[in-house]
């Protein structure tokens, strides 16, 4: 009983202190949610840029490309990894990426309307999605697991029966212009637009986070939803909000996409299922919530964009590229539980 | 083995059309008076989330429509391709069609169930996929195109422009009919003395253009001796263009795509893609139907296979495709 409680003496400091007690200033360094996630990026940056270096991997275009993948999945990943702090997950966040991707091609594409209004179609669309998603899991109280998983399913399936009915296509060029492509699909010198958003939402997601009560309810929700409950901490509305951020996020990711691109696919996406899951993790989030932070989240994006990049860089036999990836993400999660069991044994 | 075939279906036929008014008043909400005039065609083949299946799909409609026969269109799963090629042969074959026409993507799957559907009067037309074995599962023809054909034509393409040491991109890890693709260019490369070599993407990567567009630019920064790029579709393929632009690597490295799509089209124009191997899936889905319907009701085939492809778009005849492609949507490719 007591042992079982070790590990979850971090979430309730964090609930109760935002900031850590006083302790060695490396102790409480490490101590930090995002130690961890830190530590795993600058390793596999090392050893892509010892092991990959002369084959491009620090030249500017290089690094643009794996800041640009890390960009795309931590958009999605920073709400996710806040989602999961307060306890929920969301699987649907893939259908989302392709459902929008589908609505601004079929808006800017099909139709030949101004991009703007495919954008905020989108939008609309995928805040009800997120909301629905909410308001099931609060609703029923079954697990969001299960009803992300089903959302994902009706959303996928939804979407492709609407652009088949109305285009007879899953896949439809996308006409970016204007002002919509400034703001969706610029790069300079190839470091894309997305990082830009990325940087945004990370200010306000630490902000809010560390510096409103809306963070604060965060964690206590993920922490202990009942004692949260009893202490007047609204976690309905928290976790409402969350899921109707998450679908936000997706959303953007899927207009980013499809008008850089200039293509529309519902399949788009469908892997950030697993990959936002795993980049908060490797950012430190708890998967069983009330613990965690964006910035982690940010280190966990940025670990995966330089890994799934870097072994293309390396010249090895690229069969073995998903073995590698995997092998490198469970390291870092590893070493991650690691450095903070020795960061918490030192106290 | 056709005539054996005929009677087998005219027999079939006779026990359908006792069969079919009843099933018709049980399972649908429409008149019986309707149904058993009407012939079935059940046709198994892609899913419509995959580009490719759009304008099969489209050409299918057309053709039952022009026919006047009932489309039954029964996806697989490219997720799950072997279990669900098997369960919609199941499907397709429960439900008596007048015919059944499948996209054969995994023979060692599907092939007993061609077999089973012969075996039970019901005939078989192959499309698409599937063009060493239909002959063998006792189907009544073949229409599409040979996967290693596609390869060999795109080496020679890519050859002929200066290419020297090819990279063959597959975007659906496991997917035999990709792979096929890969495996015919690898065989006319050597013939022709030049280097080839795969990618395969990984799974996760393949729905990603973003992704798969850097992908292929870090993997081209290791590999500096590669100058030809095949890919199996076309957002794939405007990805590699994409990744060669932002390496200033456009013109040294030459690229050649299966599929058409929109922008696609613009890079050709553009100078950015050499060329475009059109499958015309569109016949595919158009002939599928046709000749299952007349063989059915007459007995009627082409006789051996009927080829689609390989055709080739690009400079000389991109005027033409452009305006097929956007006057008649889901014809060429999706708008």
């Amino acid at each position: 009983m007591m042992s079982s409680k070790v590990e979850g003496s971090a979430p309730r400091e964090v609930e109760n202190i935002p900031l850590p007690p006083r302790r060695s200033a490396l102790t409480s360094a490490l101590l930090r949610p995002e130690a961890g996630g830190a530590i795993s990026a600058l390793l596999v940056f090392i050893f892509f840029a010892v092991m990959a270096g002369q084959n491009g991997f620090l030249t500017v275009l290089g690094t643009a490309n794996w800041l640009d993948t890390a960009a795309d999945l931590g958009i999605i990943a920073l709400p996710i990894g806040m989602l999961m702090i307060a306890g929920e997950f969301d699987l649907s966040v893939g259908a989302v990426v392709g459902t929008s991707s589908m609505i601004v091609a079929i808006c800017s594409g099909y139709y030949s309307l101004e991009p703007w209004i495919g954008v905020i179609l989108a939008v609309i669309v995928s805040a009800i999605i997120g909301a629905l998603n909410g308001i099931i899991v609060i609703r029923t109280r079954l697990p969001s697991f299960i009803v992300t998983l089903a959302m994902m399913l009706m959303v996928d399936g939804g979407m492709l029966g609407i652009a088949i009915a109305l285009t007879g296509s899953s896949s439809i060029s996308a006409v970016p212009s204007g002002s919509a492509q400034m703001v969706f699909a610029s790069s300079f010198n190839q470091f894309h637009i997305a990082i830009v958003h990325w940087i945004i939402l990370t200010v306000i997601a630490t902000y809010v986070m560390q510096r409103t009560a809306f963070g604060n309810w965060v964690y206590a929700t993920g922490g202990n939803a009942v004692t949260a409950r009893l202490a007047g901490v609204p976690t309905n509305w928290v976790k409402l909000i969350l899921f109707m951020a998450t679908s936000l996020a997706a959303a953007l990711s899927g207009i980013n996409e499809t008008l850089t691109f200039q293509n529309g696919n519902i399949t788009l996406g469908s892997q950030y299922v697993f990959t936002g899951i795993a980049a908060a993790v490797i950012g430190g989030v708890l998967l069983t919530g009330g613990y965690g932070s964006p910035v982690g989240t940010v280190f966990g994006a940025l670990t995966y964009g330089i890994v799934s990049l870097g072994v293309f860089f390396l010249g090895w036999n690229a069969d073995l590229t998903d073995l590698f990836v995997g092998l490198l993400l469970l390291l870092a999660v590893l070493a991650n539980h690691r450095l903070r069991q020795l960061a918490m044994g030192r106290n | 083995m056709n005539r054996r075939n005929s009677r087998f279906s005219t027999v079939a036929k006779l026990a359908l059309g006792l069969s079919l008014p009843v099933l018709g008043a049980l399972v649908a909400a429409a008149p019986a008076t309707a149904a058993d005039a009407q012939m079935t065609i059940a046709f198994v083949s892609g899913p419509l989330n995959d580009s490719f299946f759009p304008p099969l799909y489209q050409g299918a409609q057309d053709a039952a429509k022009a026919m006047g026969v009932k489309l039954n269109y029964i996806p697989i799963d490219e997720a799950d391709i072997e279990a669900t090629s098997a369960r919609t042969m199941q499907v397709a074959i429960a439900q008596k069609p007048d015919a059944i026409v499948v996209g054969d993507f995994v023979t060692s799957v599907v092939d007993p169930y061609i077999k089973q559907a012969v075996a039970a009067g019901i005939p078989v037309y192959v499309d698409q996929s599937g063009q060493d074995q239909w002959q063998a599962d006792g189907a009544f023809g073949f229409v599409g195109q040979q996967g290693p054909e596609v390869g060999m034509a795109a080496a020679q393409r890519l050859n002929g422009a200066g290419s020297k040491n090819i990279l063959c991109v597959i975007n659906v890890p496991g997917n035999p009919y990709l792979q096929a693709i890969c495996k015919g260019l690898a065989a006319k490369a050597k013939e022709l003395g030049i280097a080839s070599s795969n990618l395969e993407l990984p799974t996760a990567d393949s729905t990603d253009q973003g992704k798969v567009s850097r992908d292929i630019g870090a993997y081209l920064q290791a590999h500096k001796d590669i100058d030809g790029i095949f890919t199996e579709n076309a957002a794939v393929g405007t990805a590699a263009a994409a990744a060669l632009d932002a390496a200033n690597l456009t013109g040294k490295v030459h690229v050649g795509t299966m599929e058409i799509s929109r922008v696609a089209l613009q890079e050709i124009q553009n100078g950015k893609i050499d060329f475009l191997v059109n499958e015309q899936p569109y016949l595919d889905g158009y002939f599928g139907v046709v000749f299952a319907t007349l063989y059915a009701k007459y007995g009627l085939a082409p006789v051996g296979p009927v080829a689609t492809g390989p055709s080739i778009v690009d400079k000389t005849n991109i005027d033409k495709i452009l305006h097929v492609f956007d006057t008649y949507p889901n014809v060429i490719g999706s708008k």
